[in-house]
């Protein structure tokens, strides 16, 4: 199939057109499949915090290749794009000057961040990019990117009528053969409303809508390293209280319970904790959480620069000390 | 190199890595441009359609 295709292999992001070659640009692989005149039919590539590999194949990628084809041959209308603009380039880009030598793909992201900032526009909701199908309750098969693998029943998509082995054909607005098909187009969703989504079971053609709930575009972005610089770090030195110590101190077995040992990071002493406190709290909840979960809730929840509350238990006594997340 | 990464660059991608070759323009190596414009052109010429791989070299 790739005889199919005149294929092009691009290693610099620099003089691309990022109005047309618009992508998940923490990727370290992404493919676009298009029309001679720039019609684009399909995407490939994408991932998830738990690996660069869990989302994609060959037999994936040759199944979206295959679609791209028959989608050329019927001179298919492509994917619906944004009015012709002029091309934008990230070296022209203002922040782009901040950047020496190679600007990597992540870089985009950063220099379009930095601009932002600059200019007091950025939105703090646009960390969460690229949103998994699993946000709306549905996921994807990984051999054939448009068949329905899995439903949550009580998902946007299961509340919808999406069912298992359905085969989605259109998903707002964009045709779907591939998880970064999917993605692309759970990108361009609004933070709140409804898309349209049409698939098929069997002879039957189906539509309908998916409803998008407050904050359903969060998703797992610790792996981004465009966020890299904004994901903060909770340099804790302890160990989850044992059962004895958590009876004596009456906190529950599954509560938090993080007794800091010595060395205390400078960073935290300097906010009063000490060597022997034990955190049973943040932000005045009492969460169910051991410690590896509390530090990969405080990376996934927060930014740097965000205040948290926690509460300790020191000497027998509660206190509460807030901080500056770094 | 991740199992998928690896096939691809096994099955489908140049031998070379080196960024060198990436910006030489002009000729395809077994198959594969690495100037769109040029690819682009000959996807006209051919009819058939453009597959783009954007791969970020560390």
């Amino acid at each position: 199939v790739a005889d199919e295709f005149v294929r092009v292999r691009l290693v610099r992001i620099t003089w691309v057109d990022l109005n047309l070659f618009d992508f998940d640009y923490d990727l370290t692989w992404a493919c676009f499949f298009l029309s001679p005149d720039e019609k684009i039919y399909g995407r490939y590539g994408g991932r998830d915090a738990a690996g660069a590999d869990t989302r994609n194949s060959l037999a994936g990628l040759k199944y979206a290749m295959r679609a791209a084809v028959e989608a050329h041959r019927r001179h298919d209308p492509g994917q619906p794009v944004p009015p012709k603009q002029p091309p934008v380039y990230v070296e022209r880009m203002t922040s782009a000057r901040n950047y020496r030598g190679c600007i990597h793909c992540h870089q985009v992201k950063e220099i379009r961040r930095d601009d932002l900032l600059t200019a007091g526009k950025w939105d703090r909701s646009e960390i969460f990019s690229y949103p998994l199908p699993e946000n709306l309750g549905f996921s994807l098969e990984k051999d054939r990117g448009n068949i329905v693998r899995s439903v949550t029943p009580d998902g946007s998509a299961g509340r919808t009528g999406l069912r298992k082995g359905d085969t989605v054909r259109r998903l707002n607005g964009y045709n779907i053969h591939s998880f970064a098909d999917a993605q692309y187009a759970l990108h361009k969703a609004p933070v709140k409303g409804q898309i349209a989504v049409s698939w098929s079971r069997g002879q039957a053609d189906m539509t309908g809508s998916l409803s998008l709930a407050d904050g359903w575009r969060r998703t797992n972005i610790t792996w981004r390293p465009s966020l890299l610089g904004l994901l903060p770090s909770l340099p804790l030195n302890g160990s989850d209280l044992d059962a004895k110590d958590r009876k004596t101190l009456g906190v529950g077995e599954k509560r938090l319970a993080i007794r800091l040992e010595k060395p205390v990071h400078s960073e935290l002493r300097a906010v009063g904790l000490r060597e022997n406190d034990v955190i049973i709290g943040l932000n005045n909840q009492q969460p169910d959480m051991s410690m590896e979960k509390f530090l990969a809730h405080i990376r996934q929840n927060y930014l740097a620069g965000d205040r948290i509350t926690l509460t300790i238990i020191r000497d027998g006594k509660r206190m509460q000390l807030p901080m500056r997340l770094r | 190199m991740r199992p998928f990464l690896l096939a691809i660059s096994i099955g489908l991608l140049p031998p070379s890595a080196d960024p060198a070759h990436a910006q030489a323009p002009k000729r395809a190596r077994q198959g594969w441009h690495n100037d769109y414009e040029v690819a682009k052109d000959l996807a006209r010429k051919t009819g058939k359609p453009l597959m783009v791989v954007f791969r970020c070299e560390p």
